[in-house]
């Protein structure tokens, strides 16, 4: 940043701590779409991404008597967006772990590929649990099976955040195990995936 | 491989959007260890400072407006006066509620705010609803059952909307409204059932209850018909100083919690028609006839007590000594109080959740 620019933030500051909006609004419109394009691209999602700029902001505003105009406040704005947004992908984390570790991928059995007569049975069963599946849950599993997509790649087709994707993803091999354990066929999704994957 | 280096390397691919299904768990898992905080403070610092990304959406600017207009009337929320603590007491006796049928009607009006504040609360509340819930939306003119995953049943009203898991997996049940819906929710005291409304939200551990819209108060209503429950405002609803100060408060049989959104402030009251208890799912109470012989107001007071479970105080005690002959049974809970204060030369108010007797009472 240049040096004129520096001199004319510390003034804004200034003018902030005088509640002035338009200082503000000038702030607002020169940081907000760094802050924008880096939380999408680290959490990949509009929606989370718009309350990063809102938190930050809203956090400036309410701290405007309390800056320090000799500090650069573009550090200051960088600080608070980054622990914002760290915040916010250790949330999405936690919550991909709980997905992750819902308690369907345990066992592994061998005897369910036993022989093709058996494995064609197991298609056609699937191929019948996929077709019952909701639309968005559908497109998502077969994204992923088929067409070997990751959850960004289908999440950005279909409009939806990855956890979204995944969620739905959770949701169709939940569906899928109980059509089939219905149907007194006991089988881990592992094998499952490799059966669909054939 | 040097853990730190194959973490960099998988952020740089989860960046560009190139990451495998397997890495992508893998990183997340590292992620959520916080042992990489700082390999990710440094990148996410990084992006920040690095100007003019190629081709990259900018916030688009009715949503930057709207980003600002939340700001400056999120300030002016704050400002207004701190939250009364109401009384809440005995939170323990929740578990008991499991077993209760609750009513609850939930009425929320936005005339008296203006558009913007309007706008405010709504994406604040929409930002809340997680994005892997469903949503079931009712655009018809009747009414719509849904049935979620526990077996509660949710009937929607026209023009509502409810958001919920397909599979509750934490710790409760949540559920979000927008507009108005009667719950019917299966028992489960360990997953209470939780409904966000705005600002608000509701705890339920028992059974059934309402949530409307009222077009005439300005204020949210929640009335229990029987059990417990408990309203609170939502923290991530609130700024710092209000979350310190957060008003909450529980509602007992008959009562109802106003929750008044400009000054963040429940005021308990009875509800507009007293009902007789329910007691696990049924009116046990329903054959009890309130008829009375020569009996002593002191007596007749307890009775209505246990019937409606509202509290009947009195000015001057005298008013025990009072007699009262008389079948009430057919009578709404205010007409008996009615004709008892007529024969007793007195009469009766609505004190918070309470109702006053006044009069000189007998000797």
């Amino acid at each position: 940043m240049f040096d004129q620019e520096k001199y004319e933030e510390s003034k804004l500051v200034l003018l902030l701590a005088d509640d002035s909006e338009y200082a503000f609004q000038l702030l607002y419109d020169r940081h907000r779409n760094r802050i924008y394009k880096t939380a999408i691209r680290f959490l990949k999602s509009p929606i989370l991404a718009q309350d990063v700029v809102q938190d930050v902001f809203m956090k400036l505003w309410f701290s405007r008597k309390n800056m320090n105009a000799s500090q650069p406040i573009e550090a200051w704005l960088h600080t608070v967006a980054k622990n914002n947004i760290i915040n916010r992908l250790k949330k999405l984390s936690n919550e991909w772990k709980a997905l992750t570790e819902l308690p369907f991928i345990t066992t592994i059995s061998n005897n369910a590929t036993e022989n093709s007569v058996q494995e064609a049975e197991y298609i056609s069963i699937l191929n019948h649990a996929i077709s019952t599946l909701p639309e968005q849950q559908k497109k998502s599993f077969q994204m992923s099976r088929h067409e070997n997509m990751t959850y960004i790649q289908i999440g950005e087709q279909l409009g939806l955040s990855p956890l979204t994707v995944k969620t739905h993803i959770s949701r169709a091999l939940l569906h899928i195990k109980s059509v089939l354990a219905e149907k007194g066929i006991i089988i881990s999704i592992v094998i499952l995936t490799i059966i669909y994957k054939i | 491989m040097n853990r730190s280096i194959h973490f960099k390397q998988l952020l740089e691919r989860y960046k560009a959007n190139s990451i495998l299904i397997d890495e992508h768990d893998e990183l997340f898992e590292m992620i959520a260890t916080g042992k990489f905080d700082d390999s990710l403070s440094e990148a996410i610092i990084d992006d920040l400072k690095n100007e003019g990304i190629e081709n990259e959406a900018d916030l688009p600017p009715h949503i930057a407006q709207e980003i600002v207009r939340n700001i400056y009337e999120s300030e002016k929320n704050t400002n207004n006066v701190l939250p009364k603590k109401s009384k809440v007491s005995v939170i323990y006796r929740w578990a008991i509620a499991a077993s209760f049928i609750v009513l609850i009607g939930l009425s929320y009006f936005i005339l008296n705010n203006d558009g913007n504040s309007k706008g405010a609360v709504n994406r604040q509340f929409k930002a809340l609803i997680p994005q892997s819930t469903l949503v079931v939306t009712n655009p018809g003119k009747t009414e719509k059952e849904v049935v979620l995953s526990d077996g509660s049943k949710v009937i929607l009203a026209s023009q509502s909307s409810i958001h919920f898991n397909r599979i509750f997996a934490g710790d409760s049940r949540d559920v979000y409204l927008e507009g108005e819906a009667f719950f019917q929710v299966t028992k489960n005291p360990l997953k209470p059932f939780l409904v966000y409304y705005n600002n608000i939200v509701t705890r339920v551990l028992g059974t059934s209850f309402r949530i409307n819209t009222n077009t005439n108060t300005g204020k949210i209503e929640v009335a229990v018909r029987t059990g417990k429950v408990q309203v609170y405002e939502n923290d991530r609803m609130l700024s710092l100083t209000e979350k310190l100060n957060k008003a909450s408060t529980i509602v007992t049989p008959n009562q109802k919690a106003i929750y008044d959104e400009s000054s963040h402030l429940f005021e308990n009251s009875i509800v507009d028609k007293p009902q007789k208890l329910l007691v696990n799912d049924t009116a046990i109470v329903t054959q009890e006839v309130l008829t009375f012989e020569q009996e002593t107001l002191g007596k007749i007071f307890l009775r209505i007590q246990n019937y409606y479970g509202i509290e009947i105080i009195v000015e001057n005690t005298n008013l025990y000594n009072c007699v009262f002959s008389g079948d009430v049974s057919n009578l709404d809970l205010f007409s008996v109080l009615q004709t008892i204060c007529i024969a007793t030369n007195s009469s009766f108010e609505i004190n918070g959740t309470k109702i006053l007797i006044k009069g000189k009472g007998c000797f």
